[in-house]
C-alpha cells in the first residue's frame, strides 16, 4: 500500500522534472545502443551492421521513450496540463472573451455564495452545542393572539418547577429571560444585554467556562448571592480578555453583582446579544400556581437520549391540563372558551430566526440561482459563437488524429478552467458582500452572530463552479458533435447554412433569459412599489423635528412614588433647556424600542359575541402633552389635562380605529372600558376623547395588516407600576444636539441612570424598515445584475447573428434594401425573441408572484402596475441591446461585403 | 482486452528484472536485458527498450536503486542495484509466481469429469 503512494507521489514529481528525466533517459539510451554495438563488433560484424543490429534488437527508440515517459509520468493528468496550456494560450488570444465569461460568472458565482453562506450561517448550519438536536424550545400553545400571531407562548416559573418535578423526558430544563439592564462599571453607566436564566442553562447548552466557573442551582435560591458570568465577546471588547477580572464586581440595577466566569463564545450562537447572564431568581408569590397564567420566560429543554419532540409534548401538555383543573374556577372557565391549552416544543435551532426572515432567505437564494442561470445562458453563447469560430481548428484537429473524447476533454478543459477562475474572484466578492450584509444582519438580527468564510460555503462554491463548468461544456460539445461542423468535405456555402443549429439553440438560450429577467425584475417591481406604499404611509403624527430617547428605571425606584417624583423632576429640568417647543414623557411610544402589548379589554354595553376571540388594544400611557408633542389630532371631545390624576375619576382617550372596530354607533365618548372585569363597572375609566389613529407599522406587521385600536391613559391613573420612560421632544435643534442636552439632566438626577434608543423619530421610523429596506434592495441588485446580463445576452446574440450574415446583408443592400429596412430586419429578431421570452415570464411571473404575498405590502401579488411597466422596461431595454448590431448591419457596404467572398 | 495483456507482461518483466538484478548485483539496462536474454535461453525475445519502463517502476517503488557509473571498457552507464525492499519484494513475487504457476498447472491437469 505504502509503496502505492510513494509510486504515486513520484510519477507526480517526474511530471516537473521532465527535462532532467528525459536528459537522463536519452544519455542511458545512448550508452545502451553503443554498448550493444560494441558487443557485436567483437562478435564480427561490420561497424554499420552492428550499430544496426543494435537498433533493431533495441525495438523502436521513440517507443522506448514514450513507454519510458508513460510509465514514470501520470499519462492522463500530462495530457489534461497540455490542453490546460493550450487552454490558456486560448483565453490570451481572446482576452475579450475570456475577461466577459469570468467576470459575469465571477457576478454570479460571488452573489451565489455570499446569499448561501447567509442562509447556512442563520437557518442550515447545525448549531455548535453537543447533540444541537435534543435541544428544544418549549412554549405554551393558548389561543390569546394579543402576544404575537403565531400563539406561541412562552413559559413562566410555576411551569418550569411543575415540569421539573414531574416530566422525565428531559435531561435538563432551563429558564431563560432576556434582562436588559443599566449596568455601571467604573464610572460608566450603560443599559446593556443581558439574560437571566436558572443554572441548567449550560447544561441545556452543554457549556463549559473557558475561565472561572458558571452560578449554580444554590444561587437561584439565595438573593444575597449575586454573581454573573460575562459573554466572551464582552469579555474581549470591554475587558481585553483580562483573566484577573474575575472577583471584580459589576452594578447591575443598582445591585453589585461579582464576576465568577467567562462562558465560551458559542453561547452566542444562542443569542449573541447578552453581554452578561445572572441567575434568575423568584419571590415564593411569582412562584405560586397562580401566576401559571402569565408568560414571560424562554423555557429550553435537553431532550433525553431517544426521546421525540411529540412524546415530550404530550407528557408536559398532561402535566399542564392537570395543573389547569386544580386552578380557580375562573380561570378555569376563561381558558376552557374554546381554547385548546397545550404545550408544543421546537428544535432550538428553527427559533431562533423567525419563520418569515427564513422564507425571505429561502427567497433570496432562489432569485440569486436564476441570475446564475442567466448569466450561464450567456456564457455558454459566447462558448457557442466561438466554437462556431474554431471549426477550422477543430476540423484540423480530428484530421490529425484527435478523437471525439480528446476533443470533448479539450472543451471541458477550457470551460472549467474559465468558470474556476470566475469562481476565486466570485469568492472575493463574496466576502465583500457578506461585509455589507453583515452589516444589515447586525440590525436586522441582533441575535445572530456575523458570519464569514468556512468550509461549507466553500463546498457550496465548488459544487456550484462544477455544475456550471458541466453545463457550459455539455452545450459545447453536443452542439461540437450535433452539427456538422466537424464534416471537413463541407464547402463555404454549406457551413453557412450549419449555424442555423447554432441560431436555435442560441436564439431559445436568449428567450429562457429574457422569461427569467422578467420574473427577476417584476419581483424586485413588486418589493420597490410596496416599499413606496410604505413610505407613503401617513403614520398619523408628525415625525419631523421630534427626538426620542428611552430611559429604564431600575426596582430601587418602586418604592415610595420615587419614580413618578423622578418624572416629574426630568420634566422641570427638561424645560430649562432653550429652543425646545414642547417635552413630553410617556411610557412608550410607536417607534421607539418599547414593547407595545395589546391587552384584552372590555367595553361597557359591548356584548362580545361568543364565537368571537376577546377584544384587544394597544394599551398606552401618556401624559398630558403627548398630543400636542407628537401632533396628533383631537377627533371627539377632549384630552387629559394635568387635572387626570390618580385623586381624579379614571378617564382614558381612544383612537379612531378603536371607534371603527368596536363602537358600532360611533359615539364612543362618555362609554366606559375596562383592563380589569373584576373592577366594579363605576370604577372603569371614561372614555373622554377620541384622537387620531396612529400607525406603527412594525406591530402591524406583527399582527398581520389590520385596525390598530388604542387605549390611552393618563400617566397618573396609570394600571402599572411606572418603570419605563421615552422623552419626546419637538424642537428645531437637532436631534444629537437634544439629546446630549438631555443626557446631561438625566446625569444631574441619577448618574446610574443610562439614557438608549436615542434618535430622531423620523429615523426610528426609517429604521424599522430595515427588513424590507434589505430584502428590497438585495432583490433589486440581483434583477439589475439579470437585467444587464440578458441585455448583454440579446446584443451578443444579434451580433454574432449580423457578423456571419454580412455577405447575405451585402446582397440585400446591393439589391435595393435600405438601411432602414436592414434595420428593422434585424429589430425584428431581437423584438420577436424579447417578446417570446416576456410572454413565458409574464406566466412564470403570476405564477411565482403568489409566493411572495408575505413580502408585500398594500398591493397584490398582481400588481397591473408593475405587470405592465416592468415588461415594457424589459423590452425597452432589449430594443436598445438589438438595435447597435441592427445599425452595424446597416453600415455594411454592399461592395466590400460582395468582395470578401 | 491488449491492457490487460500488457499487465501480465509488465509483472512478469519486473519478477524477471528483480531477479537477474539479485543474481548479478548492480548492472546497467543492456546488462540486464542480454542476461535475461541468454538465461531464458533467447526463449523470451523482447525488445530491449521496454526493459527501461520496468526499470522507472522499480525505481519509483524504490525496489531498486539507480546510480551512474562506469562500464569495464570505460563507458559511462547507469547501474541499477537491489534495494532492501527489492529483495523482500522478490521473495514475495517468486512465492506468488510459484504459487500462482502450481495451480494453473493442477488446474490444466485435472482430469475431466464425465
Amino acid at each position: 500500500m505504502n509503496s502505492h503512494i510513494r509510486e504515486l507521489w513520484e510519477r507526480l514529481i517526474s511530471i516537473f522534472r521532465k527535462r532532467e528525466l528525459d536528459d537522463d533517459f536519452n544519455e542511458e539510451l545512448a550508452s545502451h545502443i553503443e554498448m550493444a554495438t560494441e558487443d557485436n563488433i567483437e562478435s564480427g560484424m561490420s561497424p554499420v551492421e552492428a550499430r544496426r543490429q543494435a537498433l533493431i534488437r533495441f525495438g523502436g527508440i521513440d517507443a522506448a521513450k514514450e513507454q519510458h515517459r508513460d510509465s514514470r509520468g501520470l499519462p492522463f493528468i500530462e495530457s489534461i496540463m497540455l490542453d490546460v496550456r493550450y487552454a490558456f494560450r486560448m483565453f490570451c488570444k481572446n482576452p475579450g472573451f475570456s475577461l466577459a465569461v469570468i467576470i459575469t460568472l465571477a457576478l454570479c458565482i460571488g452573489a451565489n455564495t455570499a446569499i448561501f453562506s447567509m442562509l447556512d450561517a442563520l437557518v442550515i448550519k447545525p448549531l455548535p452545542f453537543p447533540e444541537p438536536d435534543r435541544i428544544v424550545s418549549i412554549y405554551t400553545i393558548d389561543d390569546f393572539e394579543y402576544y404575537n400571531k403565531s400563539n406561541k407562548l412562552p413559559c413562566n416559573i410555576p411551569q418550569y418547577l411543575d415540569f421539573k418535578e414531574n416530566a422525565d423526558v428531559f435531561s435538563h430544563l432551563a429558564l431563560w429571560q432576556n434582562a436588559e439592564s443599566n449596568l455601571v462599571i467604573g464610572d460608566d453607566a450603560t443599559r446593556s444585554p443581558g439574560g437571566a436564566a436558572t443554572a441548567e442553562i449550560f447544561d441545556v447548552l452543554g457549556l463549559n467556562p473557558i475561565i472561572g466557573r458558571f452560578f449554580t442551582k444554590e444561587n437561584m435560591q439565595d438573593p444575597d448571592k449575586r454573581e454573573m458570568v460575562l459573554t466572551q465577546s464582552f469579555w474581549k471588547s470591554y475587558f481585553q480578555e483580562d483573566p484577573g477580572i474575575i472577583g471584580s464586581t459589576i452594578q447591575v440595577n443598582g445591585e453589585v453583582y461579582e464576576i465568577i466566569g467567562v462562558a465560551p463564545r458559542i453561547f452566542e450562537y444562542y443569542n449573541a446579544q447578552p453581554k452578561f447572564i445572572i441567575s434568575l431568581q423568584w419571590t415564593p408569590e411569582q412562584a405560586s400556581p397562580q401566576n401559571r397564567y402569565g408568560y414571560g420566560s424562554r423555557m429550553l429543554g435537553r431532550l433525553k437520549p431517544n426521546v421525540t419532540i411529540n412524546s415530550a409534548s404530550a407528557q408536559l401538555t398532561s402535566l399542564e391540563r392537570r395543573a389547569l383543573d386544580k386552578a380557580p374556577p375562573r380561570v378555569k372557565e376563561d381558558k376552557d372558551h374554546g381554547v385548546k391549552l397545550a404545550i408544543g416544543m421546537d428544535p432550538l435551532q428553527s427559533t431562533l430566526v423567525k419563520p418569515e426572515l427564513r422564507l425571505k432567505l429561502y427567497f433570496l437564494q432562489g432569485a440569486v440561482l436564476f441570475v446564475l442561470l442567466i448569466g450561464c445562458v450567456n456564457v455558454i453563447n459566447l462558448f457557442l459563437s466561438r466554437s462556431n469560430a474554431r471549426q477550422g481548428e477543430l476540423s484540423i484537429r480530428i484530421a490529425l488524429g484527435s478523437g471525439p473524447v480528446s476533443i470533448a476533454r479539450q472543451l471541458f478543459v477550457e470551460s472549467f478552467l474559465l468558470t474556476l477562475i470566475g469562481a476565486v474572484l466570485g469568492v472575493v466578492l463574496a466576502l465583500g458582500i457578506i461585509n455589507i450584509i453583515n452589516i444589515f444582519t447586525a440590525q436586522l438580527l441582533p441575535k445572530s452572530l456575523p458570519f464569514g468564510i468556512d468550509g461549507r460555503m466553500l463546498a457550496f462554491t465548488t459544487i456550484i463552479a462544477i455544475l456550471t463548468s458541466l453545463a457550459i461544456g455539455l452545450f459545447q460539445v453536443f452542439h461540437v458533435f450535433g452539427s456538422h461542423l466537424l464534416n471537413l468535405t463541407q464547402n463555404q456555402s454549406q457551413r453557412v447554412s450549419s449555424s442555423r443549429s447554432l441560431r436555435t439553440m442560441s436564439g431559445g438560450l436568449v428567450v429562457a433569459q429574457m422569461a427569467i429577467t422578467l420574473i427577476l425584475l417584476i419581483g424586485a417591481g413588486l418589493l420597490i412599489h410596496s416599499f413606496a406604499n410604505l413610505l407613503a404611509v401617513d403614520p398619523g403624527f408628525n415625525p419631523n423635528q421630534l427626538t426620542t430617547a428611552s430611559i429604564t428605571l431600575p426596582d430601587n425606584y418602586s418604592r415610595d412614588n420615587r419614580a413618578e417624583k423622578f418624572r416629574l423632576q426630568l420634566e422641570d429640568s427638561l424645560r430649562e433647556i432653550p429652543g425646545l417647543t414642547s417635552i413630553s414623557l410617556p411610557t412608550t411610544t410607536p417607534y421607539t424600542g418599547g414593547y407595545l402589548g395589546r391587552m384584552v379589554f372590555r367595553l361597557q354595553d359591548y356584548e362580545q359575541p361568543k364565537s368571537e376571540k376577546p377584544s384587544t388594544a394597544l394599551y398606552l400611557s401618556v401624559d398630558s402633552s403627548y398630543l400636542k408633542t407628537m401632533q396628533i389630532p383631537l377627533i371627539n371631545g377632549r384630552w387629559f389635562n394635568t387635572g387626570d390624576n390618580n385623586k381624579s375619576h379614571p378617564v382614558c382617550a381612544v383612537n379612531q380605529d378603536f371607534v371603527t372596530q368596536y363602537v358600532p354607533d360611533r359615539n364612543a365618548v362618555g362609554k366606559h372600558v375596562t383592563f380589569n372585569i373584576s373592577q366594579p363597572e363605576e370604577n372603569w375609566p371614561e372614555i373622554i376623547g377620541v384622537v387620531g389613529s396612529v400607525r406603527d407599522l412594525k406591530v402591524e406587521e406583527g399582527l398581520g395588516r389590520r385596525l390598530l385600536p388604542t387605549i390611552y391613559r393618563p400617566i397618573q391613573q396609570n394600571i402599572f407600576p411606572l418603570f419605563g420612560i421615552t422623552v419626546v421632544i419637538r424642537s428645531p435643534r437637532p436631534a444629537f444636539e437634544v439629546i446630549a442636552l438631555v443626557r446631561e439632566k438625566v446625569k444631574e438626577i441619577d448618574p446610574a441612570l443610562p439614557l438608549y434608543e436615542t434618535g430622531s423619530m423620523e429615523g426610528n421610523i426609517s429604521s424599522s424598515f430595515n427588513e424590507r429596506r434589505a430584502i428590497m434592495l438585495l432583490l433589486c441588485s440581483f434583477a439589475g445584475l439579470a437585467l444587464i446580463l440578458s441585455a448583454v445576452g440579446i446584443y451578443g446574440v444579434l451580433a454574432y447573428d449580423v457578423s456571419k450574415r454580412t455577405h447575405e446583408i451585402g446582397i440585400r443592400g446591393a439589391i435595393g434594401a435600405t438601411d432602414k429596412q436592414i434595420i428593422n430586419m434585424v429589430l425584428r429578431q431581437g423584438i420577436w425573441k424579447a417578446g417570446i421570452g416576456l410572454l413565458i415570464g409574464i406566466v412564470g411571473a403570476l405564477y411565482l408572484s403568489k409566493f411572495m404575498t408575505s413580502l408585500l405590502f398594500e398591493i397584490e401579488p398582481i400588481d397591473p402596475l408593475t405587470f405592465v411597466l416592468v415588461p415594457v422596461l424589459l423590452l425597452v431595454v432589449a430594443i436598445l441591446a438589438s438595435y447597435i448590431p441592427a445599425h452595424q448591419a446597416s453600415r455594411v457596404d454592399p461592395a466590400l461585403a460582395l468582395r470578401a467572398e | 482486452m491488449t491492457e490487460s495483456k500488457l499487465d501480465l507482461l509488465q509483472g512478469t518483466l519486473d519478477l524477471l528484472v528483480l531477479q537477474t538484478l539479485s543474481a548479478m548485483g548492480s548492472l546497467h539496462g543492456y546488462g540486464i536485458a542480454r542476461r535475461i536474454e541468454q538465461v531464458s535461453g533467447n526463449e523470451i525475445l523482447l525488445n530491449q527498450g521496454t526493459i527501461y519502463a520496468s526499470l522507472v517502476r522499480l525505481q519509483q517503488r524504490r525496489w531498486i536503486a539507480a546510480k551512474w557509473g562506469t562500464s569495464d571498457n570505460n563507458r559511462r552507464a547507469k547501474y541499477y542495484s537491489l534495494t532492501k525492499a527489492g529483495e523482500k519484494q522478490l521473495v514475495k513475487e517468486t512465492e506468488n509466481w510459484e504459487r500462482l504457476s502450481t495451480v494453473i498447472t493442477r488446474v490444466l491437469s485435472a482430469p475431466v469429469e464425465v
